[in-house]
């Protein structure tokens, strides 16, 4: 089985060494490391409540440029399609991708069958990073570049540009060590994939479009 | 029902499920993840007890959502039916459709007990997507039931498709239960549907164009008398009746899957992850 312990340990020695975060909290995160050996889920537990203490105080800003979300077919079978369309397509995202990639437009038949919940992207998971960065970046890549651990192609990149952000209030700040936290991002190091940004729950109105990465 | 539920799973193998579903991540991970975990390095007893040790965890997963979906789909990818009364059961209390469907896919298959099917179905008489699940006999009407039912239902699928499918490998229960695992964790991750043919139930409406049975000899002549139109080259016994352990048996039982079902599952390691 899988050494979960490790992987807790493994985020809380992220959180403590992250020179950005106040002193107490990269303390704290490095005895949540110590009872990770003992009790991997309360430790990762007393993490994410760390993150949640210590989100409120950290900058955010206004985006300034358009921003991309890259997500696997199996993500977006999973978390984003429409249950009225997913209820179709089985336990398993593979029917669902063979649907895709027997469509001309990928992009299109995903952006339509894309769930009508308000949040599109809810905070914990709302890595993004500047659309340029990714311009014309193919899924194997993609895979490399934004360091997309157990992932592969293709992808779906959400786009969201920088008006609509800005329309809807969206704010972003660079990530933090405890943002590695809840997606268990045991690679994360900051500055790891440059000009990387998170905010809080990304509502449905700021997408713009999908893209189709092979 | 299947004999597996009869063995109780030790504190350890409990232990073990919780953390590694209890841990798993459905934004970040794709599910080939912890469904590997889940079976490495069992032992065959353990794997034995496996269904019933992610039927009995489920209930601990209720606090989050996320996870105890995601539970409920890699339960339904590697079908692990003994978990249907479970999932049902959360699906209900929690008015949770998504459950429900995972219930209604893991009471598919024919070794689910047939009280819980018909619990399934009173409870959502005009709901298609789960009459399709729950029966072979349901008449599809347009595209998306119709490509589910064949999704369900893969002996009416022909060559060529009508619909871009996954391949369906059938793997015959009376395998040593670690290598069974094993083998339906790899052949999910490299593209195929996984059933789970059971010693005792009936033999169910799976075997068409795209579906490949692997099995023992005595399952072989079971499925072969109800289905005599299952061509033999889809029928797969293992060298030596029983799934391979050394690398090179088991390269060539994926190259005999690859030839039956006349396209290439991607190699395990190349697999799409995500």
């Amino acid at each position: 089985m899988v050494d979960t312990a490790a992987d807790v340990q493994q985020l809380a020695r992220i959180v403590a060494g992250d020179h950005r975060l106040p002193r107490d909290a990269r303390r704290e995160a490095a005895v949540l490391a110590g009872l990770a050996r003992r009790q991997p889920g309360r430790a990762r537990e007393g993490l994410e409540r760390l993150r949640e203490r210590l989100l409120p105080d950290l900058v955010l800003r206004t985006p300034t440029c358009d921003y991309g979300r890259c997500v696997s077919v199996e993500t977006f079978w999973r978390h984003h399609l429409r249950p009225d369309r997913k209820q179709y397509f089985g336990p398993g995202h593979r029917s669902y991708l063979a649907h895709l990639r027997s469509q001309r437009d990928p992009a299109a038949t995903a952006h339509a069958d894309l769930s009508h919940a308000p949040v599109v992207v809810p905070a914990d998971y709302s890595w993004l990073v500047p659309l340029q960065q990714i311009a014309g970046v193919n899924g194997p890549a993609l895979v490399r570049r934004l360091q997309l651990r157990g992932s592969s192609p293709p992808f779906l990149i959400f786009v969201f540009p920088q008006d609509r952000l800005r329309h809807e209030g969206v704010t972003v700040r660079e990530p933090r060590g405890v943002d590695a936290v809840p997606a268990k991002l045991l690679q994360w190091t900051p500055g790891g994939v440059p000009n990387e940004r998170i905010d809080r729950d990304i509502p449905l109105a700021a997408l713009g479009r999908l893209e189709w990465r092979a | 029902m299947a004999g597996v539920m009869r063995r109780i799973p030790t504190p350890g193998l409990y232990e073990a499920v919780l953390q590694v579903l209890g841990g798993a991540n459905s934004w970040t991970q794709p599910a080939a993840g912890p469904m590997a975990e889940l079976v490495d390095h069992l032992t065959a007893d353990e794997a034995e007890c496996l269904p019933r040790a992610v039927a009995d965890v489920l209930p601990l997963l209720r606090g989050d959502r996320d996870r105890l979906r995601f539970a409920a789909e890699i339960a339904a990818r590697l079908d692990l039916f003994e978990a249907a009364e479970s999932v049902l059961r959360l699906a209900v209390s929690l008015d949770d459709r998504q459950l429900l469907l995972n219930a209604a896919d893991l009471a598919s298959n024919p070794a689910a007990s047939a009280s819980l099917v018909q619990r399934i179905r009173e409870d959502a008489r005009a709901d298609r997507p789960i009459q399709i699940r729950l029966d072979a006999t349901a008449v599809p009407a347009g595209t998306d039931e119709e490509r589910l039912y064949e999704l369900c239902w893969p002996g009416n699928r022909a060559r060529p498709p009508r619909f871009p499918l996954p391949p369906v490998v059938v793997l015959d229960a009376s395998l040593r239960a670690d290598l069974l695992l094993r083998f339906a964790v790899l052949a999910n991750n490299a593209g195929a549907t996984i059933r789970r043919l059971d010693r005792e139930a009936e033999v169910p409406f799976w075997f068409g164009a795209e579906t490949v049975l692997v099995c023992k000899e005595a399952t072989r002549r079971r499925v072969r008398g109800r289905y005599a139109h299952f061509p033999e080259t889809q029928f797969v016994v293992p060298e030596g009746d029983e799934l391979p352990q050394d690398p090179a048996a088991d390269a060539r039982l994926w190259r005999r899957l690859d030839a039956a079902l006349g396209r290439q599952l991607l190699p395990p390691d190349d697999a799409d992850a995500g």
